[in-house]
C-alpha cells in the first residue's frame, strides 16, 4: 500500500453523506473516498475517483461506528470486528450487502479473503450457540 | 498447548526407547559396534539431559516471563490460524488480558457525533505530547445514549472525555467481559422481501400507509418498488389541471412514478419500509378497492401474502407451502420464525418455519376473529379457500358472511358472543378466589379460568371454575405502593423485578405488598402475569433506570429468543445490571437521591432564634431540617434548624424559610412536611388532596411530629377520634374470639377490618382530608386528651391548629428522616396496630409502620364486597339450612338489615328444627335461647380439623362426617359410612353438633 500502517484515515467530515467500506468497513464520505480510496482495500478496489465502484463498495447503510484508535492493542473489538490489520480510523460495526461478485474474484486472486460485514459470518464468532440446533426445513 | 513442547517430550520418550534398546540387544551386537553405539548414546543423553535442564530452567522462570512466552508462541499461531483458514469459526471471546470496556451515557442521539469527535482528537493529538490511549470508542444504532470506550484504565477514559461534548462524565461503568460481545453483535439482516408482500411506509408523506411490494430489486440493493394508492396532493391536482404540459414535466423528470391501473409505484429505501406488519383483510381490501382495478383482476392471488402470523402454542396448524404441504399438528414451541408442532396422530415434532404455515380450521368449527373491525365476532367457519389463508365465516351476531385471514382467527368451544357463554369477567380480571386469595385471569376457557393465584407471596397457576371464583376485586388505579429505593409505584408503571433481570412488564394491580406486572407483550410462563413483592421492583419509568447493558441492545435480546423458554441459562449473564442499580442508589444515599438542590441554598438568611439569633448569613448546605450557614460576621459555619431562618429578599424583607407554601410545593414535600403542616394546616391540606401518594409518607410524619406536644396542647382542641379507633379493635377482638375458624386464615384482620368499615368512624382514616375533618367534628368525643391512635392522625393534622404557631413547636423529631415514614397506608396500619399499641409513643410510629401488612385503603370496601359475595355464595344462593348445625346470626349482607335489630349478631347458636326450606329455629348456644330466623341471617359456622361436620350442600348434602384437614378452600372429609376421603369445598360443610356419632 505503501502508506504507513500507523497513520489515521480520515476522519468523515459529516455522517450525512457518509459511507462504510463493505470490505474493511471503514467510514468515510462519499467525497472522501472518491478523493482518497479505501485506506485498507485501495490496492484491490481502487476506488480513488470511481464513483460507480464507490457505489458498489460502499454502503451508506451501515450499523453502529467505531472510533478505532489502537488496532493492534489487543483490542477486543478490532479482533472480533478483524480490524486488526487496518489503519486507525472510523469503522462500522455492521454493514449491509455484498461485495459485487466481480470484486470478491479479484480479491480470491489476489488471495484476500472475503468476510462480508453484514452479520451474516460474524454471528458465528460471537455468539457460539450450543444446543440449539433445530430442525429447520427450508423451501 | 504448544507445539515445542509436544515436541520436545516426544523426543525425551525417543531417546529413553534407545536406551531400553540399547540394554535389550547388548547380546547381539559386537564388542566395536557397541563402543561406537555407547557413543552415540553418550551423545543422545547429552541432548536429552541438556533438555531437560531446559525443561527445568523454563519451570523456573517467573511467571510473568512465561506467560509472555506462551503469548509469543500461543499468539501468533492464533493469528496464523485465521489467515489460513477464515472458515474455521475462533470464538472471540473476550478474556481479562485484554483492555477494558466501559460504558459512558450520552447525550441519545449524539452517540456518532461523539464517536467522531473522538476520533478527530485521536488524530489532532496522535504526534502530540498526550496522545489519547484509549483504544476505541464504540456507538451503536440500537444503543441509544451509550458509548462505549474500550481503555486499559479509567484514568485513560476519563482524560480523553475531558474535551468531548454531550458525555455524562459521572456515569461511567465497566462493562463486564460476558457482556463486551453484546455490544458489537449485530443481527442478520435477513430481510426477505417478497414480491406481492405488504408493508407499511414509516416516513413521508406516505406515512402509515399500506402499500405493496411490487419489485424487489437485486441483493444488496436499498431500494425497493412499492405499489401504493396514490394521494392526491391539492397543489400536485391543481397544476395538473391548469397545466398539462408542465404536469407531464414533473411526471417526466423529478420522480420515478409509475402508475398501474390506478396505483402509484415508486422506489423506496427499505429502511423507509415497516415490513413487520400484519394487514388485516379490512386494510387489504381497502387497498385494493382503492382503485379502479376491475373486479377480474382482484383474485385470490392479489390479496397478497399475509406477512407475519403470529402462532402461539395449542394452535392447530397446517403447512401450506412445499413438498410437505397438507401436514398438520397443534403447535408446541414458537421460538421466533421457527414453529415446533407435533404432527396429528403422531408424536413427531417438527419444526418450520413460520411464513409455510397457516393456521387450521375445519369447515364448521367455531371460531373467534382476533383483529381487524371484525375483532371479537365469533361464528362458524362456512368456506376455506385454496390457499388456506383466507376464511369466510358466518357470525353468530349478524348472520352474514365475514372473510378473514386465518392467522385473525382463533377457534372457541361454543358459539358465543365474542365471549365464551356465561364467563363473567375477563382477561386480567383481578378476582377474589374461593380460597380466600386474590388471582388475576390469564386465560379465559368455557366455563374455567386459569388464574395467577397470589398464593404466599408467590404467583401460582392454577385453573378455577366459574363458581369457585367469588367475585372481581374492585381495581383501584390510584392504589400506590413503594418499591426498591422507595421509588412510588402506581398501576401501570413499568417496572422490572431487582431480584429477577428478566422480568419487567406494566404493574396490573398492586394488592398489599405485592404487585401483579404483565410482561412486556404478555409473553412468558403463566399468561406473562406474575406476582412480586412491590418493595423488590424498580420503576423503569423513572430517570434513573439502570443500565442492563446486555439488554439495552436490541438485536442482542432478539438474538436468543429462547430466553423464555428456559431462562435461567440466559439469567447468568445477567449480574451486571442489578450491580448497576445497587451502585446508584448507594450514590445518591437513598433517601435524598430525587430530591433537587434546595433553592435555599446560596441564599441570605437572617437567623431568628437560639444562640445566633440576629445573625445574618449565607446557606451553604441544607438537610431535612438543618441549614448549615455561614455567618457574614465571622466566616463561621454553624448548624441552625431551618424553622428559626428567614430569608431576607432584595428589599430587606425577611420570611420565614418553611412556611412559604410556594417553596414547598415545588419541591421534594418530605423535607418541609413537618413544619409547613403546622404554620398552615389549610395549604398543607389543599397539596395533600393534589397527590394521593403523599399521604401515606405525611400523616406519620405528621404524627411523629405531633406526638410529643399533642398532650397537652393539641388534645383538647383536635376533634380526633380516638372512640373511632378504640371501636375498631373491639370489633376485631369479639370477630377473632368467636370465629376461630377464621384467624386461621392470612386475612383475619381485614375481615375486622370490614367490620370496621361499617362504622362511619372507619371514614376517618380514609384519605379525604376534607371528609376526615367533618367526621372529625361529627364526633367530638376527644376529651382524654390521649392521642395514641395512629388512625385519629388525620383528622388532627387537617384541622388548624393555632398552637403551632408557637415557635419550635416543630419538634425536630429523627424519625421523620427515616425512610420507614413513608409507609404507604397508614389510615389503615394504624387500625390493625391499634391494638397491640395502645400509647405509641414518638419513636414508635417509624417502627412499626413498615411492618404492619400493607392493606390499601381501596381494598377495605372490596373486602364488604367479597364478604357479601362469599356469604351469597354459601348461603343465600341455596337453601342450605339443616338441623344440628352449629349457625351465627349475622345481619344480611345485602340489605344490610338484621335479625332482631341487631340483638342477636354475631352470636351463635344451634338449628333445631326447620321451619320451611328458609326458616328455622335456633338456639342460642349461650342463652339458650329459642329464636326463629330467617336463612338470610344465618351463616353456617365453619368447622375445625377434627370436629364433626354435616354437609349443606354438594353432592353429600346432608351427610355426617368429619373434618380431617383442611387444604385451601377444600376440606379433607371422612364421611359416615364411608371408606375413603372426599374434598368437599368448605362452603358445604358446617359445624354437626348433632347427637349422632359420625364415626364408627
Amino acid at each position: 500500500m505503501g502508506r504507513n500502517i500507523d497513520e489515521c484515515a480520515s476522519v468523515p467530515d459529516s455522517l450525512k453523506r457518509a459511507r462504510a467500506c463493505r470490505v474493511c468497513s471503514l467510514i468515510k464520505t462519499y467525497e472522501q473516498f472518491k478523493r482518497e480510496g479505501c485506506d485498507n482495500c485501495e490496492s484491490f478496489l481502487g476506488l480513488c475517483g470511481y464513483p460507480d465502484k464507490i457505489r458498489e463498495c460502499t454502503s451508506s447503510d451501515y450499523d453502529g461506528i467505531i472510533a478505532l484508535m489502537k488496532p493492534r492493542a489487543n483490542s477486543f473489538i478490532s479482533k472480533t470486528k478483524k480490524l486488526t490489520r487496518y489503519v486507525p480510523g472510523t469503522y462500522a460495526v455492521g454493514v449491509s450487502g455484498r461485495l459485487p461478485d466481480w470484486v470478491e474474484e479479484i480479491m480470491m486472486d489476489e488471495g484476500i479473503s472475503y468476510v462480508p460485514r453484514d452479520g451474516t459470518i460474524d454471528d458465528k464468532y460471537l455468539m457460539p450457540k450450543r444446543n440449539q440446533r433445530v430442525n429447520i426445513k427450508k423451501f | 498447548m504448544s507445539h515445542s513442547e509436544d515436541n520436545l517430550s516426544e523426543d525425551e520418550d525417543r531417546y529413553d526407547d534407545a536406551d531400553g534398546g540399547w540394554h535389550d540387544d547388548e547380546e547381539f551386537i559386537e564388542r566395536d559396534d557397541i563402543d561406537d553405539f555407547r557413543a552415540s548414546s553418550r551423545e543422545s543423553r547429552r541432548v536429552a539431559m541438556e533438555l531437560d535442564r531446559k525443561a527445568l530452567e523454563a519451570e523456573n522462570l517467573d511467571a510473568e516471563e512465561l506467560a509472555q512466552q506462551m503469548n509469543v508462541r500461543y499468539g501468533r499461531r492464533r493469528g496464523h490460524h485465521i489467515q489460513s483458514d477464515s472458515s474455521i469459526p475462533v470464538q472471540y471471546i473476550p478474556d481479562v488480558h485484554q483492555p477494558n470496556m466501559f460504558v459512558i451515557r450520552c447525550k441519545p442521539g449524539k452517540e456518532k457525533d461523539v464517536v467522531i469527535q473522538f476520533m478527530k482528537q485521536f488524530k489532532e493529538s496522535e504526534y502530540s505530547q498526550h496522545p489519547l490511549e484509549i483504544l476505541s470508542v464504540t456507538c451503536r444504532d440500537a444503543l441509544k445514549g451509550y458509548v462505549y470506550i474500550e481503555a486499559w484504565k479509567l484514568a485513560h477514559v476519563q482524560k480523553a472525555m475531558t474535551n468531548i461534548n454531550n458525555l455524562f462524565l459521572s456515569q461511567i461503568k465497566l462493562v463486564p467481559l460476558a457482556e463486551r460481545t453484546h455490544v458489537l453483535t449485530i443481527k442478520r439482516k435477513d430481510i426477505k422481501l417478497k414480491e406481492g408482500s405488504w408493508a407499511k411506509v414509516k416516513k413521508g408523506k406516505y406515512a402509515g400507509d399500506l402499500v405493496q411490494i411490487a419489485v424487489v430489486y437485486e441483493e444488496g440493493s436499498t431500494e425497493v418498488r412499492i405499489k401504493c394508492v396514490p394521494r392526491i396532493d391539492e397543489k400536485d391536482a391543481k397544476t395538473m389541471s391548469v397545466n398539462p404540459a408542465k404536469r407531464k414535466k414533473s411526471i417526466s423528470t423529478s420522480t420515478v412514478k409509475v402508475y398501474d391501473r390506478g396505483y402509484m409505484e415508486k422506489d423506496i429505501k427499505i429502511t423507509n419500509l415497516n415490513i413487520d406488519i400484519s394487514p388485516t383483510m379490512d386494510e387489504i381490501t381497502q387497498f385494493l378497492s382503492a382503485t379502479d382495478a376491475d373486479e377480474n383482476n382482484r383474485s385470490e392471488s392479489s390479496l397478497g401474502l399475509p406477512t407475519k402470523v403470529r402462532f402461539s402454542p395449542g394452535d392447530e396448524v397446517e403447512v401450506i407451502m412445499g413438498t410437505e404441504r397438507g401436514i398438520y399438528g397443534i403447535v408446541d414451541i414458537v421460538d421466533k420464525d421457527r414453529v415446533t408442532f407435533t404432527r396429528h396422530k403422531s408424536t413427531q415434532q417438527v419444526t418450520f418455519l413460520a411464513d409455510s404455515l397457516a393456521k387450521r380450521f375445519n369447515i364448521g368449527d367455531h371460531v373467534q376473529v382476533l383483529n381487524g373491525s371484525h375483532q371479537g365476532e365469533a361464528g362458524m367457519v362456512v368456506n376455506i379457500d385454496k390457499s388456506k389463508s383466507t376464511i369466510t365465516l358466518l357470525s353468530d351476531t349478524s348472520m352474514s358472511e365475514i372473510k378473514v385471514f386465518s392467522k385473525d382467527l382463533k377457534k372457541i368451544s361454543e358459539s358465543t358472543n365474542g365471549r365464551p357463554s356465561g364467563a363473567e369477567y375477563e382477561l386480567h380480571d383481578l378476582v377474589q378466589l374461593i380460597s380466600n386469595t386474590v388471582g388475576v385471569i390469564v386465560n379465559v376457557d368455557t366455563n374455567s379460568y386459569r388464574v395467577v393465584e397470589l398464593k404466599d407471596g408467590v404467583g401460582v397457576l392454577s385453573t378455577y371454575k366459574q363458581e369457585e371464583i367469588i367475585g372481581k376485586e374492585d381495581p383501584r388505579p390510584s392504589t400506590t405502593s413503594l418499591g426498591k429505593n422507595q421509588v412510588v409505584l402506581k398501576v401501570g408503571d413499568t417496572v422490572q423485578d431487582s431480584r429477577n433481570e428478566n422480568r419487567e412488564g406494566k404493574i396490573l394491580y398492586i394488592y398489599r405488598k405485592y404487585a401483579f406486572v404483565l410482561s412486556r407483550g404478555g409473553f412468558g410462563e403463566d399468561g406473562g402475569v406474575f406476582v412480586v413483592e412491590c418493595n423488590s421492583l424498580t420503576n423503569n419509568n423513572s430517570r434513573t433506570a439502570g443500565m442492563a447493558l446486555d439488554k439495552l441492545n436490541p438485536e442482542v435480546l432478539s438474538a436468543v429468543p429462547a430466553q423464555y423458554q428456559n431462562p435461567p441459562q440466559y439469567r447468568s449473564n445477567y449480574n451486571y445490571g442489578g450491580r448497576g442499580r445497587g451502585g446508584r442508589g448507594g450514590r445518591g444515599g437513598g433517601y435524598n437521591r430525587h430530591r433537587k438542590p434546595d433553592p435555599l441554598i446560596g441564599q441570605t438568611v437572617t437567623i431568628i432564634k437560639g444562640p445566633y439569633k440576629g445573625f445574618i448569613g449565607i446557606v451553604k448546605e441544607t438537610t431535612v431540617l438543618m441549614a448549615r450557614v455561614e455567618l457574614h460576621t465571622n466566616c463561621q459555619i454553624v448548624n441552625v434548624e431551618k424553622t428559626k431562618l428567614h430569608t431576607i429578599d432584595s428589599n430587606g424583607n425577611s420570611r420565614p424559610v418553611v412556611s412559604a407554601p410556594d417553596v414547598s410545593s415545588g419541591r421534594n414535600s418530605r423535607e418541609y412536611s413537618p413544619a409547613p403542616s403546622n404554620y398552615s394546616g389549610s395549604s398543607w391540606q389543599s397539596s395533600s388532596a393534589r397527590t394521593p401518594s403523599w399521604n401515606g409518607s405525611r400523616t406519620p410524619t405528621w404524627h411523629n411530629a405531633m406526638t410529643p406536644n399533642t398532650n397537652t396542647t393539641e388534645g383538647s382542641r383536635t376533634p380526633s377520634s380516638f372512640a373511632e379507633g378504640s371501636r375498631t379493635p373491639a370489633v376485631h377482638f369479639s370477630e377473632g374470639s368467636r370465629t376461630p375458624a377464621w384467624d386461621l386464615d392470612s386475612k383475619t384482620p381485614a375481615y375486622n377490618g370490614l367490620d370496621g368499615s361499617r362504622t362511619p368512624a372507619w371514614d376517618i382514616g380514609s384519605k379525604t382530608p376534607a371528609y376526615a375533618i367533618d367526621s372529625g367534628t361529627r364526633t367530638p368525643t376527644w376529651d382524654n386528651g390521649f392521642p395514641s391512635t395512629p388512625a385519629a392522625e388525620t383528622p388532627s393534622f387537617t384541622a388548624p391548629t393555632p398552637a403551632a404557631e408557637t415557635p419550635g413547636f416543630t419538634a425536630q423529631t429523627p424519625a421523620a428522616d427515616t425512610p420507614a415514614f413513608s409507609a404507604p397506608t397508614p389510615a389503615n396500619t394504624g387500625s390493625l396496630m391499634i391494638p397491640s399499641t395502645p400509647g405509641p409513643g414518638p419513636t414508635t410510629p417509624a417502627n412499626f409502620l413498615p411492618q404492619t401488612p400493607f392493606v390499601p385503603a381501596s381494598t377495605i370496601p372490596t373486602r364488604g364486597d367479597f364478604r357479601q359475595i362469599k356469604h351469597d355464595a354459601v348461603s343465600s344462593s341455596k337453601e342450605w339450612l339443616t338441623t344440628d348445625i352449629q349457625v351465627r346470626i349475622v345481619p344480611d349482607s345485602r340489605t344490610s338489615s338484621s335479625h332482631a335489630n341487631g340483638q342477636h349478631d354475631n352470636r351463635v347458636g344451634v338449628i333445631i328444627r326447620l321451619e320451611s326450606p328458609t326458616t328455622c329455629f335456633v338456639e342460642l348456644d349461650d342463652t339458650k335461647e329459642h329464636c326463629f330466623v330467617e336463612q338470610r341471617y344465618l351463616k353456617p359456622v365453619l368447622p375445625q380439623k377434627k370436629e364433626r361436620i354435616k354437609m349443606i350442600g354438594g353432592e353429600h348434602k346432608g351427610q355426617l362426617g368429619m373434618l380431617v384437614g383442611v387444604d385451601g378452600a377444600d376440606g379433607v372429609v371422612k364421611v359416615k359410612g364411608g371408606k375413603d376421603f372426599k374434598i368437599v369445598n368448605m362452603t358445604m360443610m358446617a359445624k354437626y353438633m348433632g347427637e349422632e356419632v359420625t364415626e364408627e
